[in-house]
């Protein structure tokens, strides 16, 4: 009886889980509409307000979808029963699914950032462009953060999140993380010393590919983990 | 992660415990994928995980792990 409570319990939060995907991918779809729309007619700030809002929900619309389609109706019960593992397998899935979708959000800010540092290299920079330039240089810590085990989630679970084959896997990752930036802060040396801005431009992508990698390495592991060890 | 070095006997431990691998890892106070990458050599458990392994299987460490030669 409590087993099919539980059951009930759970497609009514996937229910509400997928309608709220389906309202914000419409809404992001329209924000995406909108900002192209408007970003063909206009120039200057108010074209960089809309290349950033049309960003922002095409970034959102991805997460969304996903979310959709993790939640859609007509999965079978016996599918969702079996994902729920203990309160510690769950927590560890979470950070898993995000750690991989971070480094997606954070590919779709590159491009809005690389658009922003060309301005920023000509000497046009304002508010929104740095904030553009910043915004994937920002995930590109938020992801090792994450892999660490310094975020707020972590913290209030430590005694779930940070077991011993946790703490492995975070080795592994940030060894693989740490070769890529320092791989990747050479070719940035280079191409700085090459052309300047060059230099510049190159930082948010070793960042955010630095970031990237200790996320994804970590989420792979722990995939490879899951299936067969 | 693993050592070819070491040999398990922590599946057969588990089964004849009648335990899976939830289970196993819900009394050892580990994940699952803790106890699936032990029992398949990829990841060697520290001192302490293996005597949580062993008490949890009302066992030994001997028992439960070996060097091979």
């Amino acid at each position: 009886m409590q087993d099919e409570q539980a059951i009930r319990l759970m497609e009514s939060k996937r229910a509400t889980k997928w309608r709220w995907a389906i309202g914000l991918a419409a809404v992001s779809t329209a924000a995406v509409i909108g900002g192209v729309a408007v970003g063909v007619r206009v120039d200057g700030d108010l074209a960089t307000a809309a290349g950033a809002v049309t960003g922002a929900g095409a970034v959102i619309l991805v997460a969304a979808l996903a979310l959709a389609w993790c939640t859609r109706p007509g999965q079978s019960v016996e599918a969702l029963t079996r994902r729920q593992g203990t309160s510690r397998d769950q927590l560890q899935k979470a950070r898993t699914r995000q750690l991989i979708i971070f480094p997606f959000v954070m590919l779709a800010f590159m491009f809005q950032a690389h658009l922003a540092m060309q301005q920023v290299l000509a000497g046009q920079g304002n508010w929104g462009r740095y904030l553009q330039v910043s915004l994937p240089v920002l995930y590109g810590w938020v992801v090792p953060l994450i892999v660490m085990g310094w975020d707020w989630t972590t913290r209030k679970h430590r005694s779930l999140l940070d077991d011993e084959l946790t703490q492995s896997m975070r080795a592994q990752a940030m060894i693989l993380a740490f070769v890529v930036l320092m791989g990747g802060a050479t070719v940035a040396l280079m191409l700085g010393m090459w052309r300047p801005a060059y230099g510049i431009a190159a930082l948010p992508y070793v960042l955010a590919i630095g970031g990237a990698t200790a996320g994804l390495r970590f989420a792979w592991l722990d995939r490879e983990a899951e299936r067969g060890g | 992660m693993g050592d070819p070095r070491l040999g398990s006997r922590l599946k057969e431990a588990r089964l004849a415990a009648e335990l899976t691998q939830a289970g196993l890892a819900d009394k050892a106070g580990v994940s699952r994928k803790t106890i699936n990458t032990v029992e398949n050599g990829v990841f060697v458990p520290s001192t302490l995980l293996a005597l949580e392994l062993a008490r949890a299987l009302e066992t030994t460490v001997e028992a439960l792990f070996f060097l091979k030669d």
